[in-house]
Formats: C-alpha cells, structure tokens, sequence
C-alpha cells in the first residue's frame, strides 16, 4: 500500500523537482552537469576534509558570473589544481570544462536566480534553484555527502574503505550507537549486532556488481558468519565473520573483555566453518573475511569516563599475531580486517 | 315458510395406510410404509427432510393432482383440469430418473363401509396401477380393477369415490380434499378466498352437491361474460377516439389546414428518416473501410517488424570480423589455439594468415560477404517508422468512425421512433389519404361508426347474459343461505369451541351475502375482521384450521373418522398461542376425527399439548430421521428435537393414563 | 532467444555503466534494463511495447533470459567482450551502438534506459539496487523468496498506484529526472526500514 503522503514529502524536500519547477528543462539540463561535476570531483576532494565551504554552480545560459571572471579555467576534474583550506568555487561550463576560484564571492541565493547552485558545508548539502533551497538528504552511513559514495568492486577494498573511513573514528552513524557513551572507550553490552547492521549498510551500499549481502540471522558457535556475500550471477560467496576486541559494559560494575585470543578463536572459527562449506557446497568458490572491530583501550576499569592518549591509543597498532596464519596456508582465507577504533581523549 | 331439508352429509374418507415407493427425496428409506391409526399422526422432522412432499404424495395418490401454488382457482372444473400437469413438474426434483418408473403411492382408505386400495404411479398422468374396493370388514370385493387398463381404473375410480363419499363430481372430492381439508404450504386461506369459500360452502352446507356445481359454472359463466363485456366496451372506446378525430378534420374548411399540416409534418418526419438512414449507411460503410485500413496497416506492421528482426540478427552476424570472436581473440592474446590447445608464435600466424585472407581460421572456407549492409537496416528502419505512423493514423481514423456510425445509427433509431409515434397517433388521418373532395374520409367515419355500434351492441349482450348468470347465482346463493342458516345454530358452537380453545377468546362466524357473493365473516370481540391483515398471521392460520375442521366436523355424518391433513406452520406461531393450537388439535382429535400433521422443533409446544391430551391412544409420533440422510445442518437440528422428544414421549405416556 | 530489442538495450547499457564505473556487471545490466522499462510504463508505454520480460531471481534481482542471450551473441559478435566476469563494450560495439542509435525503432527506449542510468548522478549503484528490491514486482521476491515473474498483472498494477501517485505529487514532468529520483527516494526509505526491523527482529 503506497503511502502517498510520504511520497509527496518527499517530492516537497528532493532538489530535482524544485530545479525543474523553478528552471524547467535548463534548470535539469544545468543540474545533471552539476551532479556529474560532483562525482568526479568528490573523486579528488573528499568533501569531509574541508572545513570551509564548497560551492558549485552552473548558469543556465552558461555565463560566466561576474565574481569568477578571472577564475581558472579548468579542462576536467583531474587539472584541478590542489586546494587550500579556503572556500572552493566552481563554475561548470560544457564539455566538462570549469572555472575554479577560491577567491570569488558568490551568493548561492543569488546566483540561483539563472543557476542551479550547490553547497557543501559541514557536512550539510544544499541545492538552490530560484529562490528555492533544498537540503540535501544523504542515507548514506559515514560518507559527508551522497555524491562522495564510493563504489567498490573488490570486497577487500571495500573493508578497506570501512576502516579508515568509518570504523576507525566512527563516522558511521549506526556504529556510533555501538559505543557507551560518546568517548568511545568501552563498548555498550553486546555490540556485535550493531557492528553487523553498520557494516552490512556500508557493503550493501557501496559495493558494486550483482552482490547480495546479507546479515545472517543466527551467528553462534557453529555458525560463525555475520554477514554473507553472494555474487548471484556467478558461483562466488564472501563470508564475513566479525569479532570486536576490547571491552563492553556488562552491568554498573563489569565489564566483559577480549583480548587477540578471541580473533585467533574467530580465525580457526572461520576456518573451519570454510571447510565445512567447502564439502557441502564444493562447486561454490567461497572466501573468508575475518573482521575485527579493534576498540581496545588501556587501563579501562567498570568506572572509567575519560581517557588519555597513552592509553587510548595503546593498541593502534597491536596487530595480531594468528597462528595458524589460514591467510597464508589457505587461498579461501582473506587476511583478516583490524579495524582499529580511536577514541575521544583527553 | 316451508322448512328446508337438512343438509346432506359427506363421507370424507378416513386414511389407513400409505406406502410411498422410489421417492428418491426419501434417501435413507426406499420404501416409506406409514399406518395411520385412529387420532393424530404427527410426521416430524428438521426443516427440509420432505414433510411437505409427504402431505402432497399423499394428496395426490388420493386425487392424481398436485396443486399448483401460482395458479389461480376460478372454478372446481378449471382447477382439476389445468392443474393436471404440474404433478410432474412437482415430482421431477424430488425423484431421480432412475426411480421415476418405480415411483408409486399406494394407499388404503376406508369411505364408509368400503375400504379402496389402489395405487397410483408419480408421473402416470389420469392413471392407476391396481385399484381394489372391498367391504370394510373384509368380507366381500366390490370391485376388482385388474381387467380393467391403468385408465379405465382411474375413472372408475373418479366415479366410485365422489358416489360413496356423497358429492356429485370428482372434481368436487379433489376441491374439498386439496382446498378445504388440507391446511397445506400453499397457507390457502379459506375465509379470505372468497370463491374458494363460497364453493366450500356450497359443497358443505348445500343440499345438492349438483348446486354446487352449477353455482360454481354460473359464477364463471358471469365472469367471463363481464370481461368479454369490458373488452368491448373498451374497444368501441379506442375506435370512438379515432373516430373523434376524423370528425373535427373531415369539416370542410379549415380543417383542410389542418389536414394538410399533418401531412406535411408526416412528409418532413419521412424524408428525416430517409436521410438519417442514408446517413447510418454511410457513416458504417465508413467504420468497415477504416477497419480494413487499420487491419492492412497492422499487418504490414508486423510483416516488417518480422523482417527487421530478421536484417537486424544477418547484419549482427555479418558484422562481426572471425578475428573479434573471444575464442579467435584469445588465441591470439594467449598464442594458443583456443581449440587444441597447441601453442607457439606459430598460431598466432596461422590465424592472422587466415583472417587477412578472408578465410575462416577455423575450417579454412572464404568468408563471403553475406552481411546485409547498414543501409538495408536502415531502409527497413525507415519503412517500419513510417508504417507505425500510418498504422496510428489508421487506428485514429478507426475510433473516429466507429464513434461517428454509433452516432449516425442512434439518429436513425430516433428518426425511426419518431415516424412512429407520429404515424399511431395519426394513424386514421394517414390510412385515409388524399383525395380531392374529403370523400374517402367521410367512407370511413361511416365504417367506424357501425363498428362502434356492433361493438356495443355486443357489449350489451354479454353484460346481459352476465346480469342472467347472476341472478341465476343468487337464486342458488339464497338457497344456500337459507340450508346456513338452518345449519348455523349447529356448525357455529363446533366452529367457536375449536377457534377458542386456540385463540382464548370470542369469536364468531356469519355467512354474508354481498355482490361478489356469498362468504363468512369472523369477528373477535363483536369486531368484524373482513380484511386478512386484520388478524396476526398466527391467529390467520390457526383460525382457518379451525373452520376446516369445523367444516369436516359439521359434515361428517356420526361415526365418521374423516381424516384432515395439515401442514403446520412453521416458525409463524408465537409461543404462546403453540399449546392452545395443541389444545385445539386434541379438541378435534379426541372428538374422534383423524388430523394427519407434520411438525418441528419449533412446534414442540403444540406437539407437547397435544400428547397431553392425547397419550399414546390417540396420537402417534413418527419422527423422520430414518427417512433420509441428513445434512449437517439437518443432523443439528434433529438433535435439538432430541430433548423435545422426550418430552413429548413422556408426555404421551402420561396422557395415556389422564381420565377423559 | 534474444531479440533486436535485447541486444540494443544490452548494448546500449554496456557503453553506459562502461562509461561510468569502466566496466559493467551482468547484475547491472539487468536492473538497468529492468529500470528502464519500469520508467517507461512510468512514460505511458505499453508492456509489451519492451519487448521482453523480465523473472525475479529469489535475490531479489530482475533477470532477463533474453538480454543474457544478447550478450553471447553480441560477445561472439566482437561487439563486448568479458573482463574478469564483468562486460565491457570493444571498439566495434561502439561503432555498432552509434550506428544502431540512429535507427528510430530505438528511440523511445533510449531515453527510458538513459534516464534509468541517470539515477547513478545521485545515487550510489548500491543503493539503486537496494530501492529497486523494494519495487511491487521484486519486493515480493525479496520477502518472500522464490523466483518468480515479473510485470505480472498484480505488480502492474500496483507499479501504476505508484506512478499514479508520482504523477498526483509532481504533476506531468517533462523529464524523467524528478519522477525518478523521488521514486527511488521513497524505495530507499522502505528499503532501510525493511534492514532495520530485520535488524531488529534478530536482536529480539
């Protein structure tokens, strides 16, 4: 059953059909130019480093505006030159071409009269057409704007991706909720779903190809998987196993800890489970992926609120040592992902 | 004042036994032996089990006529004959094909002093298969049917039961029998059918049963002369209209104006048909020829569809180089034959040999230009695009007239109705013509004016003869009056002890004379109830029970164990009138008359009343549960009697032993 | 067995999702096509007029045997070739494509194919597909499970309510960009909701 009012606040919030509305066909031809712009662009400048705004236009008549008259005309994305922490400015032309300042001062509701003009700052997007504005609504977990989602191809790049750009300061707003409180020195009791549902949003978004992900529903001691991965137009299968280290908030006075001990157990569980699948489903070339959630800290106690550096970043780079090492012996085994996770210090 | 004789007597016959054989309804039991002994025979059973069916095979192995509920009764005679045929139709549903040659009922009945037997097959029409009448002490055979055929017995049979029971025609045993002693699921209503009731009276309290029967004749004869009356009167009256007409134009003068006017409008009206019609021909002639476009355009649509698809996979084919197919690609890449697997720069030059040859680099053919050119794809291409648009247009054009023929033809319809309208209302103007001195019009007002006379004068006749049956009727009518009223003082008391045991109070019956003829009224309280809706439906049905049963008793002569069927309403009784309507039944019962009743659930308190009165010497329970399978529905039902049940046994065997 | 239509669209959409990620997954192919004839019944097109139908595999992926069968025939043709598992467009296939673009049988397609494709300008390709789970014909498939057709009459159906709905807050485009993009929005909604409550159900 369609719900309709939903839908119809959601036409009210989209920037699409405020372009059209207020620009018709330009405003739309003027906005695909800039929603392209965007992506190669976001390739180059990753739009949560910048601290100050980031303003794209395209004039519907593609004149030039008066305060990027002597801006630098750019070929394409990639002659862009490297950016100060100033404000950016650009202008899309045709053909890809585009006039760069970081001088210029442009009002967006302004040059909104005959443009579609884009915002970015702190993580907030704005598109102005006329003298309409609309927020950019960005579903996507951790990345600051919904053009700067990457697409990944290989899964490893992907979990990658993860940790440096989610796990490791928590930018992911799910994964956010797997903390006890906002330092982020111990986890909340039972984390591993949280850290299921983050990781899964993150794959299900940001891998490409004819992938299925999928959170498992039972996870325990024989059935270690948390999150399958399934190229259904081929025999291919990722298994995700997730172990998180550290310690999570038990009761006012516990805590529950694991230390490497229990990636080394996650590793052989893993392993074993691919054994299993190899016999049952010999045909199926699975992988496995062993994923640590690192949020190890030193010194933590039941009461611990606040911590320094030392001990924060005590285990920033304790790797793990696995023995047996399966990534070595074993060509199903990924090497596992330490996704270390930094806390907020003192 | 000479005192009149008094009335004459009627031997209702008694029941004694029935048999009913191949009645499918009947599922569980094939053969259905019932005994009626003296008293009550109550058949019960859930709603649906065929307790109506029971009462009318009964009927009619008595008088070979199944009642007809839609039919009308207009005279004793008329009723027999046209009900003849609906027996079969009754049956049809309740008999499977298979038993219809088995389907008999065969009964015993005692007229007094004889005892008939016979039997008479479902769907044999004025027939019987045995028919025996002997002495009721056994003794002697009064006549045996055996030599005779099935349908010299059935009129033997027409001719000895109506002699014994006192009647003059067979035809008034089937009308006393299915009309007035049978309270069945038609809920005929004597006191409200006046000409039902005016022939029972005349059967019941008439010296001679032949009255009756004339009375009856002349009632109908009246009828039938007043509408044939009627019918006359209002013909002369539709042509006293056209005739009207005539007249005010055939003036001379202005009303040549007129005439002259109406023939113009008629003119106009026909050549607005005529092009109307012109234009419906047209507009479809229109609609098939755009069809037939759109139909060609379709199919060239198709054809060309067909033969793109065709050119498109040639050219796909065709364009391809060997050199691009993966397995040839690969080979290269690898320097490996991609099919046996043989390895070295050597391949590699094979191949590429091959290829700049325009030979196949797999089996060595020269590779023929068979490719079909760009530019045959795109002829096709342009032909398809163009053809699509005249197929849209086709189908445009189609629409198009397939709206404006639905128009065309509407009009034409209209123009049709109008002519129509007009030439019936015009109708003698137009018949006439034109003619120079008004003198065709003059022949006809002459020829219309002796129509209306004959048709009045024969008007005249019939309401004459009508006026004659009528007085003849109410000759017989007073006579009838007359043998009532010396009647009254006896049948009355029997009519309102029976109709207060039920209703619990005063009520009283006269007969009344008024122009529609002779009836009874009741009335409750001194109150006359002349209309139906004056009475509760309860009260209704019981009391015209209770006149039946008046009527039987009255008749009866001493002795007598005539037998009353009723079909007891169902579900329209109030509670608190069930056990006066169980009292009055015993009332009836114990006076030695036989009531054959059928019952449920929802008559448990009449039933209840009546064994109380009864006991087991002079009521019988037949339940009907062993007759048939019974649905779900059914089976529930017969359960909730269950506890009644034994109630009522109870009953009856307490009644048995109450003193009298 | 494949058709004009299949190869074309097959074609057409290589260069496209070439264009943008470099190559382009079968899986891709399929949902884009799939994609592009739901915006045409969105555009007032006929069904059948796609000329091909389209199955839901019980990953709650559409699937189309007829674009499958286009590509062996374009690949033996040298148009595409396989890179790793995924298709990329040769040089000769984009010859082919131009000159096949100006036919007019293809016209109509085109726009709805490249409208679908412009999808990817605002959204990520994972979270098209993610929406696209959560369309009457392949939401069934994904709750479910089981293979089963798509475009069956109950779907068309319900697919109009929301078009009928698209059209009722937008009123009539004249681009597929606005229509298209809130559609998806609002699937991506129900597509998150669904995560969650499974989400939620396993923690429970």
């Amino acid at each position: 059953m369609i719900d309709i009012n939903r839908m119809r606040k959601i036409a009210e919030s989209l920037y699409s059909p405020m372009v059209e509305a207020i620009h018709g066909e330009r405003g739309t031809r003027a906005l695909r130019d800039v929603l392209e712009f965007l992506q190669a662009f976001y390739k180059r400048l990753a739009p949560e480093t910048r601290k100050s705004r980031i303003l794209v236009l395209k004039h519907l008549d593609d004149v030039t505006l008066d305060p990027l008259l002597d801006a630098n005309e750019c070929p394409s994305v990639s002659h862009m030159p490297t950016f100060s922490d100033d404000q950016v400015v650009v202008q899309v032309l045709q053909n890809g071409r585009s006039l760069v300042s970081q001088t210029a001062v442009v009002d967006p509701v302004q040059a909104a009269q005959e443009s579609v003009v884009y915002t970015y700052e702190e993580r907030i997007e704005k598109f102005y057409a006329g003298a309409e504005v609309r927020t950019v609504c960005n579903p996507g977990v951790g990345y600051a704007s919904i053009f700067a989602v990457p697409t990944f191809d290989d899964l490893k790049l992907a979990l990658d991706e993860y940790r440096d750009k989610h796990a490791r300061k928590t930018s992911c707003q799910i994964l956010a909720q797997a903390w006890k409180g906002q330092k982020r020195i111990v986890f909340r009791n039972a984390p591993e779903s949280t850290m299921r549902n983050s990781l899964t949003q993150f794959l299900k978004d940001c891998v490409r190809g004819d992938v299925e992900v999928r959170p498992e529903q039972v996870v325990d001691q024989s059935h270690p998987v948390d999150i399958k991965v399934t190229w259904y137009m081929s025999n291919r299968l990722g298994l995700i196993e997730i172990k998180w280290l550290g310690a999570s908030k038990k009761g006012p006075n516990k805590l529950t800890r694991y230390s490497e001990g229990r990636a080394r157990k996650g590793a052989k569980q893993l392993a074993d489970y691919l054994d299993g699948n190899a016999v049952q489903a010999p045909q199926q070339e699975t992988r496995g992926y062993l994923v640590i959630f690192d949020g190890r800290r030193g010194g933590v106690k039941p009461w611990t609120t606040r911590i320094n550096h030392a001990n924060g970043f005590k285990y920033e780079h304790a790797e793990i040592v696995f023995s047996p090492k399966y990534h070595h012996t074993r060509s199903d085994f990924d090497p596992p992902t330490r996704m270390f996770m930094e806390p907020v210090c003192d | 004042m000479p005192t009149p004789p008094i009335a004459r007597q009627l031997r209702m016959p008694r029941l004694l036994k029935v048999r009913l054989e191949g009645f499918s309804l009947y599922s569980a039991k094939k053969t259905i032996d019932v005994t009626f002994s003296k008293g009550a025979f109550c058949l019960a059973g859930a709603n649906g089990m065929g307790k109506s069916t029971f009462l009318a095979a009964l009927n009619y192995g008595l008088t070979g006529i199944v009642p007809d509920p839609n039919r009308r009764f207009d005279s004793v005679a008329e009723y027999y004959k046209y009900s003849l045929g609906f027996a079969d139709a009754f049956f049809n549903g309740r008999i499977d094909e298979d038993d219809r040659d088995k389907a008999q009922v065969s009964i015993d009945l005692e007229i007094g002093a004889d005892v008939f037997r016979f039997t008479r097959g479902v769907f044999e029409r004025e027939q019987l298969r045995s028919l025996i009448v002997e002495s009721s002490d056994g003794e002697s055979v009064e006549f045996d049917g055996r030599p005779l055929t099935p349908h010299k017995r059935h009129v033997r049979f027409t001719q000895l039961v109506p002699a014994q029971i006192g009647l003059d025609t067979f035809e008034q045993f089937v009308f006393l029998q299915q009309f007035v002693f049978t309270f069945d699921e038609r809920r005929h209503l004597l006191f409200w059918d006046e000409k039902v009731l005016e022939q029972a009276l005349h059967l019941c309290f008439g010296l001679d049963p032949k009255d009756a029967d004339t009375a009856d004749s002349l009632r109908r004869e009246a009828e039938v002369a007043g509408s044939l009356g009627r019918n006359f009167h209002w013909q002369a009256a539709e042509l006293k209209k056209r005739l009207e007409q005539l007249e005010s134009v055939s003036a001379p003068g202005e009303s040549a104006e007129e005439l002259d006017d109406i023939r113009g409008r008629h003119k106009k009206l026909t050549v607005e048909r005529d092009e109307a019609e012109e234009a419906a021909h047209s507009a479809e002639q229109e609609r098939a020829d755009a069809d037939l476009l759109f139909a060609k355009t379709t199919a060239e649509v198709a054809r060309l569809s067909a033969e793109y698809e065709r050119a498109f996979a040639e050219y796909l084919r065709g364009s391809a180089s060997p050199a691009a197919h993966p397995v040839v690609k690969a080979s290269l890449s690898e320097q490996r034959c991609g099919l046996c697997g043989s390895s070295g720069t050597g391949i590699v030059e094979a191949i590429n040999a091959n290829v700049n040859s325009d030979l196949c680099p797999l089996c060595g053919s020269k590779i023929v230009a068979r490719i079909r050119t760009p530019d045959i794809l795109k002829k096709l291409d342009s032909e398809l695009a163009q053809q699509k648009t005249e197929m849209r247009k086709a189908m445009a054009r189609r629409e198009r007239a397939i709206a404006e023929a639905s128009t065309a033809v509407g009009r034409f319809n209209d123009t049709l109705s109008a002519l129509d309208r007009f030439e019936r209302e015009y109708a003698s103007l137009l018949e006439v013509g034109e003619d120079g001195d008004g003198s065709r019009i003059q022949r006809t007002i002459a020829g219309y004016r002796e129509q209306i006379s004959t048709l009045l004068s024969k008007r005249q006749k019939q309401y004459e003869k009508r006026d004659e049956k009528k007085k003849e009727l109410n000759r017989l009518r007073r006579n009838l009056i007359a043998q009532y009223s010396e009647a009254e003082e006896r049948f009355v008391p029997v009519f309102k002890t029976l109709a207060h045991s039920f209703l619990g109070i005063n009520l009283d019956v006269r007969m009344e004379a008024g122009a529609r003829g002779v009836s009874l009224t009741v009335s409750v309280d001194d109150v006359p109830r002349r209309k139906i809706f004056q009475l509760s439906e309860s009260q209704r049905f019981f009391v015209d029970i209770a006149l039946r049963m008046a009527l039987l008793k009255f008749t009866s002569p001493p002795g007598s164990k005539a037998s009353l069927l009723v079909d007891t309403p169902e579900g329209s009784l109030d509670i608190a009138y069930e056990k006066r309507a169980g009292d009055m039944f015993a009332r009836f019962v114990l006076d030695g008359f036989n009531l054959i009743f059928t019952a449920n659930i929802n008559t448990s308190q009449l039933l209840l009343a009546l064994a109380s009165n009864c006991g087991t010497s002079h009521m019988r329970l037949n339940r009907m549960t062993s007759w048939t399978e019974l649905s779900e529905v059914q089976r529930a039902e017969e359960n909730l009697f269950n506890n009644a049940y034994q109630q009522i046994s109870a009953a009856l065997a307490k009644g048995s032993t109450r003193p009298r | 067995m494949p058709n004009m239509l299949s190869s074309f669209d097959f074609l057409f959409l290589t260069e496209k999702l070439s264009g943008k990620f470099g190559t382009a997954t079968f899986g891709e192919i399929h949902l884009f096509s799939y994609l592009g004839c739901l915006l045409s019944l969105f555009g007032g097109q006929p069904v059948a007029d796609w000329g091909y139908g389209f199955a839901g595999l019980d990953t709650g992926a559409p699937f189309s045997a007829e674009l499958q069968g286009a590509y062996q025939e374009l690949e033996s043709a040298g148009f595409v070739a396989n890179s790793g598992g995924k298709v990329v467009i040769t040089e000769q296939g984009k010859y082919q494509l131009e000159f096949l673009s100006t036919l007019r049988l293809f016209d109509p397609r085109k726009i709805y194919l490249a409208a679908g494709c412009e999808s990817l300008l605002c959204f990520p390709v994972g979270m098209v597909r993610n929406a696209m789970s959560m369309e009457p014909g392949l939401r069934p498939v994904l709750k479910v499970g089981g293979a089963r057709p798509l475009l069956e009459t109950t779907a068309l159906e319900q697919l109009h309510e929301h078009f009928d709905a698209l059209y009722g807050v937008l009123g009539q485009p004249h681009d597929l960009l606005a229509p298209s993009t809130v559609w998806l929005s609002y699937l991506l909604e129900l597509s998150r909701k669904y995560d969650q409550d499974l989400a939620l159900r396993a923690q429970a």
